[in-house]
């Protein structure tokens, strides 16, 4: 890569050949230069041989055919590319047809790039000329041997494996102290139940059926917030199976659905209710608050046992 | 407690005891398939029609044969085809040479019970002479008018299969079906004792529970079943989260409705509650019995747009969304 960087002119001269070069003004409107990247590079790079024939006058006075590819001794061509230009200056407008040639050494040594030969017809006389380039010598070195890698990678994920760890530490025991400090302040379901309860019975003394209407939807409050279960749009019958699979005991659900069952009659089939039928309401919404602490304290009590 | 409301509870559990009879002896026949039967039921009892829909083979035919065999009532089934004409359902003048008079000869329409197997695959004036007969209850050959008899309820189906080479039911027609049920696969246990039932040499058969007689006199008794105010309001509530999905919370449908649910709709919604809560021996209607059936009441009836089909949003997308959004008394 060092001789791409390092582009520097070996040769620079308009070199004419005699057998056809015919005394003419024209003569010094064309001239041909060929250009290495580099005059010593080592085996394993790369070396660019550049051609560029500068035209001046008029272009189309020169019919150039085609150049081909440079005569070389221990090269390998691995790529060509070719450009024109125009350029003007003080002299006028000018020319410029670029010929590239990147070339790999073959061995250590010695490598050579023939004399690159150029035929133009110049158009206005129909006089055959050629021009070409002198040889070139390159000296072909030892390869450099790429620089031992440090492996960082192993580094890299230890540093990223370890940022981890401590983010998701760091996360835990934020997460447990706002846990922590959620629980000391939210009422738990069984609190907000009683409480409700408590408002419902001063608000609605005189009525039973009120009564029973919000203590059944403190009822279905209850459910959802503890158990999970969606009651507010289930049927008694799916609440009542439902709260069976999450483990409650015959008695309290036969409770429920007795709460469950007088709700219904009261809210949707206008029956008129009385005391009695409210207090079996309450009855079936302690009864189960009741079995959900219960069984809350012997889940602690495993908790802090294991 | 009322006691009117008392007695009425008492009457619908004395009532409605034959359900619990119909249903056992169906079981005898068919394995599973509860809905399918509830289904049939609620349009028996809430005199209204049926549009199944389901592949072939889920013993939707052997269902309602079954029913019919328990209620004792006249079941015939048609399967609709492309070259099927009026005349051929419901009856047609033949000459009779040696009266030289006309007679009329009924098609199979005349009966309690119809299986219009793929009405999808029969022409439209085939599907509106059938359609006519259920909105009518009666049909008219040349110039004599016949009442079909009572009860008279027409289940059709659909093949959601095939499409090629079928009429579908305009909405307008299928708004006339009270309830469309999507008949679905038995599970794996059912699907055993299916394969055992239908191993045995003998057939099990069911037996009449009722007559005909008795499904119109629990027709009536449907009718009487309590429906609450808030009950009343919760079902024009879910009508019109349909047609207006913006008042009651749920914008993002409003892009996705072309038309609501009809007035037909809150009106099925009301008698399928009630039907409902006959089924389940209540003299009153609470909010879990028109959840139950909404679906089944609604999914035909609300026609989504071409975005929604675009998003592959279904009318059952858009029922499900307005039944949680409306809020349950």
């Amino acid at each position: 890569m060092l001789a791409v960087f390092c582009f520097f002119p070996l040769m620079a001269q308009a070199d004419t050949l005699p057998e056809t070069a015919p005394s003419a003004p024209e003569w010094g409107d064309i001239q041909i230069k060929g250009e290495l990247s580099a005059e010593t590079i080592p085996q394993n790079d790369s070396l660019v041989f550049t051609v560029r024939i500068v035209l001046r006058g008029n272009p189309d006075d020169y019919a150039i055919s085609d150049p081909g590819n440079p005569s070389v001794a221990n090269l390998s061509l691995i790529a060509t590319s070719q450009g024109n230009r125009t350029e003007s200056d003080i002299e006028g407008v000018r020319l410029i047809k670029e010929y590239r040639y990147t070339y790999k050494p073959e061995t250590i040594g010695m490598a050579y790039i023939n004399p690159f030969r150029i035929q133009y017809i110049y158009v206005p006389n129909g006089v055959n000329r050629n021009i070409a380039t002198s040889r070139l010598e390159i000296k072909i070195t030892d390869p450099i041997l790429p620089k031992k890698r440090v492996k960082i990678w192993p580094y890299i994920i230890g540093i990223v494996i370890l940022a981890g760890a401590t983010a998701v530490i760091v996360s835990r025991i934020r997460s447990k102290k706002i846990a922590e400090a959620e629980t000391e302040n939210v009422r738990s379901p069984e609190e907000i139940a009683r409480e409700s309860m408590r408002e419902a019975k001063k608000t609605a003394t005189d009525n039973p059926e009120n009564l029973i209407g919000a203590l059944s939807r403190i009822l279905t409050i209850y459910i959802t917030n503890k158990y999970g279960i969606d009651a507010r749009s289930m049927s008694d019958e799916k609440v009542v199976e439902a709260l069976e699979m999450k483990g409650v005991s015959p008695a309290i659900l036969k409770n429920i659905g007795k709460s469950l069952d007088i709700a219904d009659k009261v809210r949707f089939a206008a029956m008129s209710a009385n005391t009695g039928d409210a207090d079996i309401v309450e009855l079936g919404i302690e009864s189960l608050i009741a079995f959900s602490e219960k069984k809350n304290r012997e889940e602690n009590i495993n908790k802090d046992e294991k | 407690m009322n006691e009117e409301i008392q007695r009425l509870n008492e009457r619908i559990e004395a009532e409605s005891r034959f359900v619990d009879d119909i249903r056992r002896e169906i079981s005898k026949v068919i394995i599973g398939q509860k809905y399918l039967i509830d289904r049939i039921l609620l349009g028996l009892l809430g005199d209204g029609h049926i549009l199944l829909e389901g592949v072939p083979g889920l013993a939707k035919t052997l269902a309602v044969s079954t029913l019919a065999q328990t209620i004792d009532a006249d079941f015939q089934r048609i399967q609709f085809t492309p070259d099927l004409l009026p005349a051929d359902l419901v009856g047609t003048l033949i000459f009779n040479q040696k009266d030289n008079t006309f007679c009329t000869k009924k098609g199979p329409i005349f009966a309690n019970i119809i299986l219009a197997d793929e009405i999808n695959r029969a022409p439209a004036k085939v599907q509106s002479a059938l359609l006519e007969a259920m909105q009518e209850r009666q049909v008219t050959i040349s110039e004599n008018t016949f009442p079909l008899p009572a009860p008279f309820l027409v289940l059709a189906t659909q093949n959601p299969i095939e499409q090629q080479g079928t009429y579908p039911l305009p909405e307008a027609q299928v708004d006339r079906f009270m309830l469309k049920a999507i008949v679905t696969y038995p599970k794996k246990e059912e699907e055993r004792q299916i394969m055992r039932l239908h191993g045995q040499s003998q057939k099990p058969a069911a037996q009449k529970i009722v007559d005909p007689k008795d499904i119109i006199r629990a027709r009536e008794v449907v009718r009487d079943i309590y429906i609450d105010e808030k009950i009343e309001s919760y079902i024009l509530d879910l009508v019109f989260a349909s047609r207006n999905p913006e008042q009651y919370g749920i914008e993002d449908l409003a892009e996705l409705i072309q038309y609501g649910a009809s007035p037909r709709a809150t009106l099925f919604l009301r008698v399928c509650a009630q039907a409902h809560a006959f089924l389940n021996h209540r003299g009153y209607v609470t909010p879990e019995d028109v959840r139950s059936i909404a679906m089944d009441v609604l999914r035909h009836r609300v026609i989504v747009t071409y975005e929604a089909e675009a998003e592959e949003i279904s009318s059952e997308d858009v029922v499900r969304k307005i039944l949680g959004a409306v809020e349950v008394p």
